[in-house]
């Protein structure tokens, strides 16, 4: 089974969301800095699922984000009754995260030219500075998905 | 042969979709544009309601016995997104997606807003039917196209 996770902005809550979810939250700042697909709008903008990586159990985690991501999980459920499938080979995650549509606007304002930077900038800055909220949003949706249960992290300390 | 599904999508599923899926299927016929009630007779024009976003509607199947269906995906641009999640779904090969939002004139979105949107088709049925004729000869080219570079 492999987990696609989407939301508003693929690049900024739903990657740290994921990063919860391969268990790299101890460290969640580095691992976004050293991560090109945090804050990395060419790729968002693309609108394709963007892999990133395989959990303890080698299932692979995608992220996606999408204006309608509160229709994926019908959409890919839909994709796969039609094509015949007996059972729906991936797990979809819808991340409702407070604040993403402030993000989404930022984003949106860093297609401006030569402005446009500085509204990305922010954009990253106001993700980091939300990442414990980010964080809890995301426990609590897996607490909500029994078939995530696996997925549960162990209450860790926050750095 | 290979069978197909053929899924026509646009945002609302309701209009330049289900005329595109039509053409597909013989019902309208592509070099005449056709009347208001031609349209109007069409089992899914104008007809979606917002439960049937995400819900792959079932049109029929052509000549070749591929299965044409319409997608209201609530999305302007959604080509790389369906196309990425059939990919992970291991279904691609499929599907042949065709996205009609680039047909969709002014009229059609004016009038699909205010017909499907606010729920007042005597005020927007007009505009929607206008549009769809200024829409109709674009839409069968691109039916057209589809047939020749999938079948």
């Amino acid at each position: 089974m492999d987990y696609i996770l989407v939301g508003k902005n693929a690049v900024y809550e739903t990657i740290v969301a994921a990063l919860v979810f391969l268990q790299k939250e101890e460290n969640l700042i580095e691992e976004l800095d050293k991560n090109p697909v945090f804050g990395d709008l060419d790729r968002d903008n693309k609108r394709e699922p963007i892999f990133m990586g395989f959990d303890n159990r080698g299932n692979r985690i995608y992220i996606l984000g999408t204006q309608n991501y509160k229709l994926i999980e019908k959409i890919v459920g839909e994709l796969s009754r039609v094509a015949g499938q007996p059972d729906i080979p991936l797990q979809v995650i819808t991340m409702e995260i407070k604040g993403d549509a402030l993000t989404y606007y930022l984003a949106y304002l860093a297609d401006l030219p030569l402005i446009g930077a500085w509204f990305a900038n922010l954009a990253k800055r106001w993700v980091i500075s939300r990442k414990t909220e980010i964080m809890t949003s995301c426990r609590n949706t897996i607490n909500s998905m029994p078939q995530l249960e696996d997925f549960s992290p162990a209450a860790k300390p926050l750095k | 042969m290979i069978l197909i599904k053929f899924v026509y999508f646009d945002y609302g599923g309701s209009h330049s979709s289900v005329l595109a899926a039509n053409i597909h299927l013989g019902n309208l016929n592509s070099a005449k544009t056709p009347s208001d009630a031609e349209l109007i007779n069409l089992p899914l024009f104008d007809k979606t309601v917002p439960e049937d976003f995400g819900t792959m509607q079932y049109v029929g199947q052509d000549e070749n016995n591929h299965e044409v269906y319409v997608f209201g995906t609530r999305h302007s641009d959604f080509t790389a997104t369906i196309n990425g999640l059939a990919a992970l779904l291991g279904v691609s090969t499929e599907y042949t997606f065709v996205g009609t939002m680039p047909y969709v004139n002014y009229l059609l979105r004016l009038g699909g807003f205010l017909s499907r949107g606010l729920s007042a088709p005597s005020l927007g049925r007009p505009f929607v039917f206008r549009g769809a004729k200024m829409a109709y000869p674009a839409l069968a080219n691109l039916v057209d196209r589809v047939k020749v570079e999938t079948i």
